[in-house]
C-alpha cells in the first residue's frame, strides 16, 4: 500500500477516530519501514536517513539520540519546506551518490533494507578525516557555491560527502533545537537575569541550548 | 477623494514617524506642552502585548525559527540581511511584495512599518560623533561642511543618554567622546585576552565593551519604571518584555503619552507636506489612510519629519508646489542625493585554544568595540583612504566541543555535543562611506504603490575609498587576532550593497549654505523654517559608527529650537 497517499487522504478530512485505527493498521502492515511517514522524502530516503542519523548521533546513556527527538521528521520537513531549490536538489543528488557507493559495495539492491552496519561501512571514510582532507573537501564543495537555483553536480564521491556532512550538520542542529534536548539535556536558561563574563566551566556543565 | 474632517483640531505639531527620531520628537514636543499629532504609516505595536515571539524557544517555532521557501517569497529583499526575516522578528520587517522599491543598483532597504519603527529592532550600539567627524568634510574638501561642532551637540548627547540609559566605558578618546554611562557589561575571558594583547602590541588602538542602550542599573531620568534591568536573553529584536533596551515603544512614546498631549494615529501614510505660498510656511500634511485609502489633511504649526532618511526625503520630493517644483526644500538640488550607509562585513574570525576551563553565564546582547584608529591625527594618517572604521564583534564558546573540525560521528559525537565548544572570536569592521552627489534616490511616478504613491528608486554604490578601506579592515583584524594567538584565522569580506548596514543617511543634508544643503544646523529646511527633518537624512557625513544616538540628540535639540522659535513667533 502506498502509505504516503494513504496519509494524505486521511489528513484531507477523515476524522481522528477513523484515522487512528487506520494508521495503526498501516504501521502494522509494513513494519520494515520506519515508524513514521515522510511527507516529502521518498520512503527509501526516509528509511535510509532514519538509520543514518541514528548512526551519526546515537543515544548516549539516558541522553536521547537523534531518532528519539524526531530528527528524521525534522529533516523531512526542512527538505520539503525550508531548503532552497539548490540545496534540495543537491540533497537528492547526494543521496543518489550515496546509494551508488552503497550498491557498488555489493550490498542488497534495496537500500531501504540495509543493515546499519552496512551503512556505517559506507559512511566511515567520510568522517573523522584529517584537517588537510577537510580543507580539500571544502574547496571542492566551494566550486558549487552560487546564487543559482540549480543544484551543482559534483562527482560521486564529493556528492556523497556533501550529503553526509550536510546530514551530520542537520542532525546536530535538529537535535539541539528539539524541545527535549533544549530543555532537559543541555543547560537551559531562557531568562539568565545576569551576565557573568568569566566563570569556571564546571559551574555551567553542559553547553547552553539557547 | 479629499476628506476634510469637520472640527478637526489644529495641532501645534505633527511628527511623521515613530522610530528613534519620531519617538524623541513626540516626547520632547509633548513635554513642552505642544498638542502633537504623531503619524505612523504602519500598525500599532504596544509595548509587551505586541511582542508575540518574546518568550519563544527554537522548538516553539515550526521551522525552529527559520522560514519556509513559501514564506521567504514575501521577504525577497528584506532577507538579504540573512537574519531579520527569521520567524522571531519577520513581523517587524516589511513584506516586500506589499512595499516595493526599485534598484538601478542594488540597495538593501530594510525597514519596519509599525509604531516604534526600527527602534524596536535596532542594534542598540550608541556612539557619539566627534569633532574629527564634524570637521572632516571641511578639512578634506568633500561635500559640504557640517554646520555643527561637537561642543554644541554635547549637552544634547548627555540629555538623551541620561534618559535612554547607555551602558559603556569612558575612554577619553578624541575620536569617540565620552558619555554619561551606566555600568559597562564585562568582557568575557577571550575578549579580555584580546584586549590585553592589543594594548601590549599597539599604541594606536584599544578594545572596549560596546556602548549599548541597555539599562544595566544606576540612574536614568526616565523614572516611569517601564525600563528594567537587561535580563541577558539576547532576544532584543523581538521586543523586550523587561524594557531592557531603549525603544520608542518602551520609552519615548510612553513619555509622550503621559503628558496627555499626544494623539497617535497608526495606518497614516504621509504623502506630502502642504505648502502655503502666502505665508511661506508648511501648513500641514496630507495622508493616505493605509486601511481605507482615504486622503486626509492635518494641520499644524510645525512639522517634524522623522520617517527615516529615505522616507522623509521621499515625502519632501513628493511635496511639490509652484515654489518648490522639484520637491519641498530642494532649492539646492541635493534632496535625495548623497545617500550613505556604513560598509561592513570586512574583518576576520579566529579560534583560541586557551581558557578551556572558563565559560560564562547569560547571553550578553552586546559585543566588543575597537574605536577608529585610522586618520584620527597626523600620526595615524593612512595612505590609501580617508576617514576610518571601528570593529565590532565578540568572543564566545559557541556550539559544542567542536568535533566539527574532524567530522566525528557516533559515540564520539554523542559525547562531544555535551561539552562546551572552543572559544572563537570575530572582528568585523564598520567603515565610513563618503557622501557622493551621484549616489542618490528619487521617485518613480510610473510605478505606484497600492496607495497610488510613487515608489523609491535607488542608484548608489560604494566607491574606491570604501573598497580601499576594506583591505585594511581585513588585514588589521587578521593581525590583531594573530598577535593574540588565535589560530585558523579566516578573513571575511562581503561588501553586499549600500543599505545592508541599515544606516541609510544623507539625503537631506544639513549645511551652512542653502545653495548646497537642504537643512540648517537646527534641522530646519532652509526655505521652510517650520519643517524639521531629524532622521538620518540630515547627516552631512556618515562617521563610522551606529548613528541612532546622534538622531536622538539632534532631534531633542531641534525640538528645543523649534519651540523657542515658535514662542518668538519666528515660525
Amino acid at each position: 500500500m502506498d502509505r504516503r497517499s494513504a496519509i494524505k487522504n486521511i489528513s484531507m478530512g477523515v476524522g481522528y477516530t477513523l484515522a487512528a485505527p487506520t494508521l495503526m493498521s498501516i504501521f502494522q502492515s509494513c513494519n520494515k519501514e520506519p515508524q513514521w511517514v515522510p511527507v516529502y522524502l521518498t520512503a527509501e530516503q526516509a528509511a535510509v536517513i532514519t538509520k543514518l542519523v541514528d548512526i551519526i548521533l546515537p543515544a548516549n546513556g539516558d541522553v536521547p539520540g537523534a531518532v528519539a527527538v524526531g530528527v528524521p521528521q525534522f529533516i523531512d520537513l526542512f527538505y520539503g519546506e525550508v531548503y532552497a531549490p539548490k540545496a534540495k536538489g543537491e540533497f537528492d543528488l547526494g543521496f543518489q551518490a550515496f546509494k551508488t557507493k552503497f550498491l557498488a559495495g555489493g550490498e542488497p539492491a534495496d537500500i531501504s533494507d540495509a543493515k546499519p552496519e552496512a551503512l556505517e561501512g559506507i559512511i566511515k571514510p567520510y568522517f573523522n578525516i584529517t584537517k588537510e582532507d577537510r580543507i580539500a573537501l571544502q574547496q571542492k564543495l566551494a566550486e558549487g557555491y552560487s546564487d543559482s537555483e540549480e543544484p551543482y553536480v559534483y562527482d560521486t564521491d564529493t556528492a556523497a560527502a556533501n550529503f553526509l556532512i550536510g546530514l551530520r550538520g542537520a542532525t546536530i542542529w535538529g537535535w539541539r533545537t528539539s524541545e527535549q534536548v533544549g530543555e532537559n539535556v543541555l543547560t537551559y536558561e531562557p531568562i539568565p537575569g545576569a551576565w557573568q563574563a568569566c566563570i569556571p566551566v564546571e559551574e555551567v556543565g553542559r553547553p547552553y541550548s539557547l | 477623494m479629499l476628506n476634510y474632517i469637520q472640527d478637526q483640531p489644529e495641532y501645534d505639531a505633527i511628527v511623521v514617524g515613530t522610530g528613534i527620531s519620531g519617538g524623541w520628537a513626540a516626547k520632547e514636543l509633548c513635554e513642552k506642552g505642544l498638542k502633537t499629532l504623531v503619524l505612523e504609516r504602519g500598525r500599532m505595536v504596544k509595548h509587551i502585548e505586541d511582542y508575540p515571539t518574546m518568550h519563544k524557544d527554537p522548538w516553539d517555532f515550526k521551522y525552529k525559527g527559520e522560514l519556509s521557501q513559501e514564506q521567504l517569497k514575501e521577504y525577497e529583499k528584506q532577507n538579504r540581511t540573512g537574519y531579520t526575516t527569521k520567524e522571531e522578528s519577520r513581523h517587524f520587517f516589511v513584506n516586500d511584495k506589499e512595499h516595493p522599491y526599485n534598484e538601478i543598483k542594488r540597495f538593501d532597504w530594510m525597514r519596519g512599518y509599525h509604531v516604534g519603527g526600527r527602534s524596536l529592532m535596532w542594534g542598540r550600539q550608541s556612539y557619539r560623533l566627534s569633532d574629527i567627524d564634524f570637521e572632516a568634510n571641511a578639512k578634506e574638501g568633500i561635500a559640504v561642511d557640517w554646520p555643527v561642532r561637537y561642543k554644541e551637540i554635547e549637552p544634547w548627547y548627555d540629555y538623551v543618554e541620561q534618559f535612554i540609559g547607555v551602558s559603556g566605558e569612558n575612554l577619553g578618546l578624541p575620536q569617540l567622546p565620552d558619555g554619561k554611562f551606566l555600568p559597562p557589561m564585562d568582557l568575557n575571558c577571550v575578549e579580555d585576552h584580546l584586549k590585553k594583547s592589543i594594548s601590549s602590541n599597539y599604541t594606536d588602538r584599544v578594545l572596549t565593551i560596546g556602548r549599548t542602550a541597555h539599562y544595566t542599573g544606576g540612574e536614568i531620568t526616565d523614572t516611569s519604571g517601564i525600563r528594567q534591568n537587561c535580563q541577558y536573553r539576547n532576544r532584543c529584536i523581538r521586543g523586550c518584555p523587561f524594557g531592557g533596551y531603549f525603544s520608542s515603544n518602551s520609552s519615548t512614546l510612553p513619555a509622550a503619552e503621559r503628558t496627555g498631549n499626544m494623539t497617535l494615529r497608526p495606518f497614516s501614510i504621509v504623502s506630502e507636506v502642504i505648502y502655503d505660498e502666502k505665508t511661506k510656511r508648511a501648513v500641514g500634511v496630507r495622508i493616505v489612510d493605509a486601511e481605507t485609502k482615504e486622503v486626509i489633511e492635518f494641520k499644524a504649526k510645525i512639522i517634524f519629519l522623522c520617517a527615516s532618511a529615505i522616507a522623509s526625503t521621499a515625502i519632501l520630493l513628493n511635496s511639490k508646489s509652484d515654489r518648490f517644483p522639484n520637491g519641498m526644500g530642494n532649492d539646492s538640488g541635493e534632496l535625495g542625493h548623497n545617500v550613505m550607509d556604513h560598509h561592513f562585513k570586512a574583518g576576520a574570525f579566529g579560534v583560541h585554544d586557551g581558557f578551556k576551563d572558563k565559560y560564562y553565564k547569560g547571553r550578553r546582547p552586546n559585543g566588543i568595540y575597537i574605536p577608529r584608529f585610522r586618520n584620527v591625527d597626523a600620526a595615524t594618517k593612512h595612505p590609501d583612504f580617508l576617514r576610518g572604521y571601528g570593529y565590532q564583534g565578540g568572543g564566545g564558546r559557541n556550539g559544542f566541543d567542536d568535533s566539527a573540525e574532524e567530522y566525528t560521528y557516533g559515540k564520539d559525537l554523542a559525547e562531544s555535543v555535551l561539552k562546551p565548544g572552543e572559544w572563537s572570536m570575530s572582528l568585523m569592521g564598520f567603515g565610513e562611506s563618503l557622501p557622493h552627489h551621484e549616489n542618490r534616490m528619487f521617485l518613480d511616478y510610473e510605478k505606484l504603490d497600492q496607495w497610488g504613491l510613487p515608489t523609491v528608486t535607488f542608484d548608489a554604490e560604494f566607491k574606491e575609498n570604501e573598497l580601499n578601506m576594506r583591505k585594511d579592515m581585513v588585514n588589521q583584524a587578521i593581525e590583531m587576532l594573530e598577535g593574540a594567538g588565535f589560530r585558523d584565522i579566516r578573513a571575511m569580506d562581503d561588501i553586499g550593497a549600500p543599505g545592508l548596514g541599515i544606516h541609510e543617511m544623507g539625503t537631506a543634508r544639513m549645511g551652512k549654505d542653502p545653495k548646497t544643503s537642504v537643512l540648517n544646523k537646527y534641522n530646519q529646511i532652509h526655505a521652510v523654517p517650520n519643517v524639521f527633518v531629524t532622521d538620518g537624512a540630515f547627516m552631512t557625513s556618515a562617521a563610522c559608527h551606529n548613528p541612532s544616538l546622534g538622531y536622538m540628540a539632534f532631534t531633542a535639540r531641534a525640538v528645543d529650537h523649534a519651540v523657542k522659535e515658535l514662542n518668538k513667533k519666528n515660525i
